[in-house]
């Protein structure tokens, strides 16, 4: 099977403990939904110039006008799913943020994004893999690349060779 | 950089451009010349004929990336220089070929960024005058601050001044005119990309302030155009041949190597693109470059000879 092999490259992010930057001289918090207990005491952390906010698509507009407000010597702080805080840090990214200002949690679901090789729609809350694509019904596999652009894990047909071979469901996340 | 890749120039003009800085034009013999990206490099190859040694320093190519017709470089005559800048400025003239690597890039603008902020320090300059093109066909905004001492460096300063007109300013030391980085620094909007070209006290005291000021560290881009230094003459042997060689205190070890037929891939010649890496076998090691990490260092294990040298009187290299 050429699963093992494609799930071998690992471009799944890894998170690690966030701090926070002592030279920025503005940091904003944003969440997904709610302000996480990690994201609170951060914020509680730091002095006078922060800001925090609370969203449920990331694409908001009032979202995008604070992300190029920020200044050049500002830190971002992501809370939320995996794919909220990827498609917000996209965005800051063409704001004119470098990746060193930009510091995410660990994601607080593991629901993933998946991305759909054959159509390219994304599907969403995926813990499983095989896993129905929304868009074109085929039954995918979901590889641990995940795709920066569109903050998805890409799938593919999980039985293309051989309709009849099925791989197993595992958990995935 | 294998022989095989180097390409034939003549030396087609020489302008002094300021008191210590001559212009070089150079064209190639057999075939075109490629265009390069902004910020690109080439190592150029001088002297090396009989009992005479070879010098090979990089250049900054400051003339229009597109234009295959020339490329243009300009050399600073170095104080204590081991004798490349020397050769440039006293045995080089109109219709002498050297040779010269393909252009090589080690520092090329982000693309991504709002704004480019250039800093150049005396010969720095040079990167920067193949950037130009490019920054003003894109219609990016940036601003150039060209410090020199006129009594030196400072070429080109009139005519950018001119055609830049407030994108550019200049600070002539020599006129007491200086520039304040701090300032400059605090100036610039979200998504500003700093460049430093110039003497490593400039490229240090823009990096610290910016630090200090919480300036992402990604956003701060250099290039050290200092080659190598002399230092004390030291013995290099090679354990898979069991070559000896004599590094004098004016070669370097790469230089020396070379000189030996021993092709070691380089790009930069000055310890910060990582390529010339050689494994060290024995012996005390002067880590000069900026590439190496502090524990690599530590290991005595991995050496960048383009730089570095012995700290006693021998070595032995693993190749
Ligand atoms: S040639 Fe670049 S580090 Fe030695």
């Amino acid at each position: 099977m050429q699963t093992e092999q494609l799930n071998g490259v690992v471009s799944k992010p890894a998170y690690s403990p966030v701090e926070l930057n002592p030279k920025s001289s503005f940091h904003l918090f944003i969440a997904e939904q709610a302000v996480t207990g990690e994201m609170q005491s951060l914020f509680d952390g730091c002095g006078v110039d922060k800001e925090s906010a609370v969203y449920s698509d990331a694409s908001d507009s009032r979202l995008l006008e604070s992300l190029a407000a920020m200044p050049l010597t500002g830190t971002l702080y992501l809370a939320g799913s995996e794919p909220f805080i990827w498609r917000v840090a996209s965005h800051a990214r063409q704001a004119g943020l470098r990746p060193d200002q930009i510091r995410m949690m660990v994601p607080v679901s593991r629901e993933r994004h998946l991305f759909c090789c054959h159509c390219y729609q994304i599907t969403e809350g995926v813990t499983y893999s095989p896993f129905i694509c929304s868009g074109c019904g085929l039954s995918l596999e979901v590889t641990d690349h995940f795709a920066r652009l569109h903050s998805a894990y890409f799938g593919y047909q999980a039985n293309a060779e051989d309709s009849s071979d099925m791989p197993e469901k595992r958990e995935v996340g | 950089m294998s022989v095989i890749d180097q390409i034939p120039v003549r030396v087609t003009a020489v302008k002094q451009v300021a008191p210590m800085i001559k212009e070089f034009t150079l064209e190639a013999i057999d075939a075109e010349l490629v265009p390069f990206s902004p910020g690109a490099h080439v190592v150029v190859t001088m002297g090396g004929a009989e009992n005479e040694p070879a010098y090979r320093n990089a250049y900054s190519l400051m003339s229009n990336p597109q234009d295959k017709s020339q490329y243009r470089i300009a050399v600073r005559l170095q104080e204590d220089s081991r004798g490349g800048s020397l050769y440039m400025h006293q045995q080089i003239a109109v219709g002498d070929q050297l040779m010269i690597s393909p252009p090589a890039n080690l520092f090329a603008p982000d693309w991504m960024a709002k704004k480019h902020v250039l800093f150049a320090g005396g010969v720095g300059i040079t990167p920067f005058l193949s950037y130009l093109p490019e920054l003003q066909q894109r219609e990016t905004e940036f601003e150039l601050h060209y410090m020199f001492r006129s009594k030196q460096t400072g070429a080109y300063s009139a005519e950018l001044a001119e055609t830049l007109d407030n994108h550019c300013s200049n600070y002539d030391a020599d006129q007491g005119s200086r520039c304040d980085i701090a300032a400059v620094l605090s100036e610039q909007p979200l998504g500003t990309h700093f460049y430093i070209c110039g003497p490593q006290s400039l490229i240090d005291s823009v990096r610290a302030i910016a630090d200090e000021m919480g300036i992402p560290a990604s956003a701060v881009h250099w290039e050290e155009f200092a080659g190598a230094k002399p230092g004390q003459p030291f013995v290099v042997e090679l354990s898979r041949s069991g070559v000896e060689l004599a590094v004098s205190s004016d070669s370097s070890l790469l230089e020396t190597l070379e000189g030996a037929d021993i092709a070691i891939p380089n790009l930069c010649r000055a310890g910060v693109c990582g390529q010339c890496v050689c494994k060290v076998a024995e012996g005390e090691v002067e880590h000069r470059d900026s590439y190496l990490s502090e524990p690599e260092k530590q290991s005595g294990q991995v050496m960048m000879p383009c730089v570095s040298r012995a700290a006693g009187e021998r070595l032995v290299l693993d190749i």
